[in-house]
């Protein structure tokens, strides 16, 4: 049997055509609803956000006078005990020279008198505060023997407290029976 | 070409004219816009946890700012505002006759500013005692109601005092300061 195809070439292609473009609508159509539902979304999530965000700046506005009285409060605290540490450092600068005598009588060792003694304190002229750092000390001294001016300087050079001790010449003179040693001797006693 | 191939083309073309305006004007910015949003947020976070710590530490806060303020004021009395030289001519009165120190010069000098917080006003003074008469004076008159200082110590020997006697009387003169605050 033959089959004998009577329709105009023009229609068939026409029908290819058309249903081309259907395929293609569908494509088209498909493609442009998943942007749709993925535009959707994006903006679904972008409501999302806004919702979050103003729901914590609400809270950050509830909190806002707790954060300026907190800060305020810290401000107040730190005033106070730069005072505090500022009169607690004065304090202490009126116990500087009781410790110093108190710590001189440690390192002199017996058989060893002082005429007379001279002290400075030192402090750092650049500094606002004034912190006192040391006490520059000058001593007459007497002794019967250079033993104990020995042990004398031992004991300064030894102590954490003394630094710089400058031995100045040792004059000896009879005295009766005995030699008397004088001399004078420098350092300075560190403030912690 | 034909017709229909024409239409064809026309409709990718304006499909694909409609993707380029998909991405460009409608997803870049709503994405630009998330983007803004998520570190917006992630910042104002940071904040609340912040904020939320600091509410918690308010109660300490308060308690440590009140204990504070109780030693502050017990202790700015010994670092008034005014000098009030009479008080501390007293106290150093007081206090020397307590440790046997005979003071036989006192005199009251310029004020010094140059310290930051504080202005010291100091008293040059002489007296005699014995070296450990006068470091319990020293240490008693620091802890008085005013605070109290010593600079530049000079210590003689009087003459007749026996050698390495601990009893012996020293001549001294220096200076001796009191604070006032700025």
């Amino acid at each position: 049997m033959i089959s004998i195809n009577l329709l105009p070439k023009e229609i068939e292609e026409y029908q290819k055509f058309k249903e081309l473009v259907s395929l293609v609508s569908v494509g088209v159509i498909f493609v442009g609803v998943i942007m749709f539902v993925f535009y959707f979304l994006r903006v679904s999530k972008l409501t999302m956000l806004n919702f979050e965000l103003s729901r914590i700046e609400h809270k950050l506005k509830q909190l806002e006078d707790v954060v300026k009285k907190v800060e305020e409060l810290k401000a107040t605290k730190r005033n106070l005990e730069a005072k505090k540490q500022l009169v607690e450092r004065l304090l202490s600068n009126g116990l500087i020279y009781p410790k110093f005598m108190t710590e001189l009588l440690k390192v002199l060792p017996d058989g060893i008198w002082f005429s007379n003694m001279n002290t400075t304190l030192v402090t750092n002229p650049a500094d606002p505060e004034k912190k006192i750092t040391g006490i520059k000390v000058n001593l007459t001294c007497f002794s019967y023997d250079k033993f104990s001016i020995a042990d004398f300087l031992d004991n300064l050079e030894n102590s954490e407290k003394f630094t710089n001790v400058v031995l100045g010449p040792i004059n000896i003179s009879q005295q009766d029976k005995y030699e008397l040693h004088n001399f004078i001797v420098e350092f300075s006693y560190k403030v912690e | 070409m034909k017709k229909q191939q024409q239409t064809l083309i026309g409709i990718i073309v304006a499909f694909g004219i409609f993707v380029l305006f998909y991405f460009r004007v409608l997803l870049l910015p709503l994405n630009k816009k998330i983007s803004e949003k998520i570190r917006l947020i992630g910042e104002k976070n940071k904040k609340l946890q912040e904020a939320i710590l600091l509410q918690e530490s308010l109660p300490l806060l308060q308690q440590q700012t009140e204990a504070l303020k109780i030693q502050v004021a017990d202790l700015e009395k010994k670092l008034p505002n005014k000098p009030d030289i009479p008080e501390l001519i007293k106290i150093i009165s007081r206090v020397s006759s307590y440790y046997n120190i005979k003071i036989s010069n006192i005199t009251t000098k310029e004020m010094d500013t140059s310290a930051k917080d504080y202005n010291e006003i100091p008293f040059s003074i002489s007296f005699t005692t014995n070296y450990h008469n006068l470091a319990q004076f020293l240490a008693s008159i620091a802890q008085e109601k005013r605070i109290f200082a010593a600079r530049d110590l000079v210590l003689t020997y009087s003459a007749g005092s026996s050698a390495g006697s601990k009893d012996n009387y020293l001549n001294i003169s220096g200076v001796i300061f009191s604070y006032v605050l700025k």
